[in-house]
């Protein structure tokens, strides 16, 4: 039968490294040390003045398709994620589309998630994969949140990282679905705990409107910054993620037992560390590589899913169970059995 | 747990030694978010239950804090 399968992934990070010793400097009541073990994160990479999302994602896409020696002619689908788009239009997609040099056939645009991206783009790939109306696809996230963070927000600036990710998805022939099945899931009552307020067209940006407030806890942001509500966001994970993982589980018809690894969202050490105990994950199935880039939001999954093969550890037919969850409130969740060509 | 040992929980977590029923949690410095997703992962962790971060967010003292977890707590 023909299926949609992941071939091949590749993440590009940008140059600039932003320390938990340069944050320490910053935020005085912060150490490097305690940074490290609240967040899990020791640096995390941002754009330099001037490189944006999209600069990240045609890095990683660029790198996937020269370590594969795809034809890249034969691409007819491109999906974009960013929430940190070059311009309000045009799509980002038909940017990167014309200097990633595709053909004029293929299908290209953005979609706009955080953390869900990748499950997401994943039921999208292989939804047109299935209907025939695509055969190759690229799987693209940029992020730049660096963007929109103010440097003295040590709530966001700690956590986040910039990254973009390439993941090729080609129909193949297979016994069996090598995507699927997915659990996707909203809840637009949390939008308000993880939002760029201003710049939209709810609440457009006017010159000498940015003023800057200092919140309780220290932090400083404008209107135009991100913010986000960290108890809020734990909170919803806590309540909401297990649960869609036992639905997943059962719409698929296994158990935890049956699955070889289990890669969510890289959202910091205290969610995973709650969530690897409350789905009882043992440690040589629970991935867990964020330390050296942070929450890169669209890019954490496929960035794991790039560690695990390159190491060796990803083999032929193995289920893989990914969970994606955050901004919007947004979820999805899918099983990957791991099957590409070579 | 006790309410005793649920502060004493508390002060180790957060690294507040001091800290105590009728601490003023608004607007002091030390109560920022993280502090704030300590006690949720606490109350988790220690009494399998999952706090309102918006009721939490209103508590204006730790004794506030206890009164979310109250049914949870043995005296002491």
């Amino acid at each position: 039968m023909r299926v949609a399968a992941i071939q091949a992934i590749d993440h590009y990070l940008p140059e600039k490294r932003l320390t938990n010793e340069e944050l320490s400097s910053l935020y005085p009541n912060w150490s490097a040390d305690k940074i490290l073990q609240k967040t899990g994160i020791r640096e995390r990479r941002v754009v330099a003045e001037g490189q944006t999302a999209a600069d990240l994602a045609f890095c990683a896409t660029e790198g996937l398709l020269q370590k594969t020696g795809f034809d890249r002619d034969k691409i007819d689908l491109l999906l974009y994620c960013t929430q940190s788009p070059d311009y309000f239009l045009p799509t980002t997609a038909c940017i990167l589309q014309h200097r990633l040099k595709l053909t004029t056939s293929a299908a290209a645009f953005d979609y706009n998630l955080g953390c869900s991206a990748f499950p997401y783009g994943l039921a999208m790939a292989r939804s047109m994969i299935d209907a025939g109306i695509a055969s190759n696809a690229l799987l693209v996230m940029g992020e730049a949140y660096s963007r929109y963070i103010h440097p003295l927000d040590k709530s966001v600036r700690t956590l986040f990282g910039d990254a973009g990710s390439a993941t090729l998805v080609t129909a193949v022939e297979r016994d069996a679905p090598s995507l699927g099945p997915f659990v996707l899931g909203t809840d637009g009552s949390g939008a308000q705990n993880l939002i760029v307020p201003r710049g939209g067209m709810r609440q457009p940006t006017r010159e000498g409107a940015l003023e800057e407030a200092t919140d309780e806890s220290g932090n400083v942001r404008t209107e135009a910054n991100l913010y986000m509500n960290g108890p809020a966001i734990l909170e919803f994970t806590i309540r909401r993620i297990p649960a869609v993982v036992k639905e997943l589980l059962a719409k698929a018809g296994v158990t935890m037992d049956e699955i070889q690894h289990v890669v969510l969202h890289q959202a910091n050490e205290y969610m995973l560390r709650y969530l690897q105990k409350q789905l009882k994950v043992p440690d040589e199935k629970f991935a867990v590589h964020f330390a050296e880039c942070g929450n890169t939001v669209s890019s954490t999954i496929p960035i794991v899913l790039q560690h695990l093969a390159e190491t060796g550890r990803l083999a032929f037919g193995d289920r893989v169970l990914t969970v994606g969850f955050g901004v919007g409130y947004s979820w999805g969740a899918n099983l990957i059995v791991w099957s590409p060509d070579s | 747990m006790t309410r005793t040992e649920f502060i004493a929980g508390l002060r180790r977590t957060l690294e507040w030694p001091e800290l105590a029923e009728d601490t003023e949690l608004k607007g002091n410095e030390r109560w920022d978010s993280l502090a704030q997703v300590d006690v949720v992962m606490f109350a988790q962790d220690e009494l399998g239950q999952t706090l309102s971060t918006s009721e939490l967010q209103d508590a204006r003292t730790l004794g506030d804090v206890l009164q979310l977890v109250g049914a949870q707590l043995t005296s002491g």
